[in-house]
């Protein structure tokens, strides 16, 4: 009975622990967005509204949001196409050197941020091109792409070749087997990595540091909020950046994660 | 709608491997053919090159004296019913069988009524809006079926398409396919291993061995006058017995067998290629060797055997018998028959269900 009683006191503890090293941080940082002070430091006092209300009234604040967003939704978008049809050719066609091919499409997920947006840094600037949203958003498809891939190709299974061949058979093209067959077979596995893809580019800073100029996401904003010192009010917009993280992903296994169990 | 199907020297290779060595061979318009083979046979292979999935080697294939050889399966008058269904499984069954007729420009509303037509014919019409993933083994067969046939081919490929499903479900399939066939008209060519099935549903059977066509023809005549040692064995159970021809009389072949010399009336049609000299087989089906029978005319007797086992089947018991060449050869006797397990017999065939097959 004792031991019984230690074992489950021992692993309440594991996970009390565990859990709490997780989220701590974010708990607290979450927790003082609402402090009623002007520091963001114990003991908590409030709670109050007022640090959204600034981060909202914070035209600078909104307006990297908005390019944060634009951002996501855009280069996700790119990847996810990008991403299917490097799959599909991979899964489908007859292709020489296969394996390699594959291995160099996922590679870039093996290579740190920093190098990456230092390899376009160098690159843009060998070709003149200004940094901007674009070279961001760019930056986000490098980073995206072997993950779109490598979720879409792990889904394509050989099941569904008959399943497209049927389709060739009833006198569907390829481009029409794509469009109404493949690709909506496809659909589960096609928007979960679209939510991750927003949800990676969302909160990334390195790349959007260092290939931005004028425009800026809201990561690269923050990192400047903080550079005057701790406020609430930059833990109120790091909440709204884990909020939307959060939802999205919540989003993401409602829609997509679910169905792919099922099937 | 339906075609001739003609195949003429055809050919594939895989790398070294033949898959199919020049298949010659002509589908009636309009019947269910069935080919039939053990798996690697090159049947599927036949069948894919039927639909157009595969370019074969050499040779030709003609759709109503028309060469489809290299034509791409959407531009062949032919659909494939794959075995594992390959339904549109994000469409329900009014858009998946009415997708071929999408793809040749019909408006909705036209496709719909004539989706509904076919599936009113397997009996789904009740389920319409559903999706594939809510229905049985057997309703998506169904469904498969309706979509193949919603395009009106000529010719309808079936890749062992009741392969999946329990035996009396498929039993319930093929008569359901047989009485579709008879009804839309359309050439069937339908693969499968089973020899039941075979006969259950084809009037045409082509037996493949090898990548090579062994036998054609009807179910009896294959059945009963096979042309093969292969076709014999594959096509339901069959007993040998070897020989050698010693010599022809008049009409008479003088055959030395390990169970004693015997003579077998020549026909034109089935054993005229057999002389003097050949290695032939004896070739009968269990139900025509009888045991203690009187001698008579038509009984060849092959002397004494042991029964060294039997099993009750039904509607009929079956025996398996130890000649004295030490062969093994099995009999089918009536149901109620003794149980005459370990006795020694005198067997006997019906010299008219003596099929004589060159064995080299």
């Amino acid at each position: 009975m004792l031991g019984q009683r230690l074992k489950s006191f021992g692993v309440w503890t594991y996970v009390t622990l565990l859990y709490g090293f997780i989220f701590l941080p974010v708990g607290v940082l979450v927790l003082f967005s609402f402090q009623d002070s002007r520091l963001p430091v114990m003991p908590f006092k409030g709670p109050t509204l007022k640090w959204y209300e600034a981060v909202l009234s914070d035209s600078r604040l909104v307006d990297s949001m908005i390019n944060s967003l634009m951002v996501a939704l855009s280069s996700s978008l790119v990847a996810v196409v990008l991403g299917f049809l490097a799959a599909y050719g991979l899964a489908r066609m007859h292709l020489p050197a296969k394996g390699l091919q594959r291995a160099l499409l996922t590679a870039p997920l093996t290579v740190s941020y920093l190098i990456i947006a230092l390899g376009l840094l160098i690159m843009f600037n060998a070709l003149g091109v200004p940094s901007s949203l674009w070279t961001i958003g760019i930056g986000h498809v490098v980073i995206n792409v072997p993950l779109c891939f490598a979720i879409i190709y792990s889904q394509m299974g050989d099941h569904q070749i008959n399943i497209e061949r049927a389709a060739h058979d009833l006198g569907a093209g390829d481009m029409q087997t794509l469009w109404l067959v493949t690709a909506p077979m496809m659909m589960p596995s096609i928007l979960a990595s679209f939510f991750l893809s927003v949800t990676f580019s969302w909160d990334e800073f390195i790349i959007a540091f260092l290939l931005s100029r004028f425009d800026v996401t809201l990561p690269v904003e923050i990192w400047g909020m903080l550079r005057s010192g701790l406020s609430p009010k930059t833990n109120a917009a790091g909440s709204l950046v884990f909020l939307i993280s959060v939802s999205l992903l919540i989003l993401a296994e409602l829609l997509v994660f679910r169905k792919l169990k099922k099937q | 709608m339906t075609a001739t199907v003609e195949i003429r020297q055809l050919s594939h290779r895989y790398g070294d491997f033949a898959a199919l060595s020049n298949i010659n061979l002509t589908i009636e318009a309009g019947s269910f053919a069935v080919l039939l083979g053990p798996s690697g046979c090159g049947k599927t292979t036949l069948l894919s090159v039927l639909g157009g999935f595969l370019h074969p080697s050499e040779g030709s294939v003609r759709l109503n004296g028309e060469d489809v050889t290299h034509l791409e399966p959407a531009k062949r008058p032919t659909t494939t019913m794959f075995q594992d269904y390959a339904l549109f499984p994000h469409m329900n069954l009014l858009d998946n069988v009415g997708f071929g007729l999408r793809m040749r420009g019909q408006s909705k509303h036209d496709r719909n009524l004539r989706a509904m037509e076919l599936l009113t014919l397997v009996n789904l019409e009740s389920s319409a809006r559903n999706k594939p993933h809510e229905l049985s083994g057997g309703q998506r067969q169904r469904v498969a079926l309706a979509r193949a046939l919603a395009v009106d081919p000529d010719v309808l490929l079936l890749d062992e398409p009741l392969g999946a499903l329990d035996l009396k479900l498929r039993r319930q399939m093929q008569d359901e396919l047989k009485a579709i066939q008879r009804r839309v008209g359309t050439t069937f060519i339908h693969v499968t291993h089973d020899q039941e099935e075979a006969m259950a549903i084809a009037n045409n059977i082509i037996v493949m061995n090898a990548g090579q066509v062994e036998d054609t023809g009807s179910p009896e005549s294959i059945y009963l006058t096979p042309k093969t040692l292969f076709s014999a064995a594959f096509m339901g159970e069959a007993n040998f017995l070897s020989g050698r021809v010693q010599s022809t009389i008049d009409n008479e072949l003088i055959i030395d067998t390990e169970l004693g010399t015997v003579s077998i009336g020549k026909h034109a049609d089935v054993n005229s290629n057999i002389g003097a000299d050949d290695a032939v087989s004896l070739c009968f089906r269990p139900e025509h060797l009888r045991i203690n029978q009187p001698a008579n005319e038509s009984l060849l007797p092959l002397g004494t055997a042991t029964i060294t086992d039997n099993a009750f089947f039904g509607t009929h018991q079956r025996c398996q018998l130890t000649a004295s060449n030490n062969e093994h050869y099995s009999a089918h006797l009536s149901q109620l028959s003794p149980a005459l397990h370990n006795t020694d017999v005198n067997i006997g065939v019906e010299r008219n269900s003596i099929v004589l097959l060159r064995s080299d």
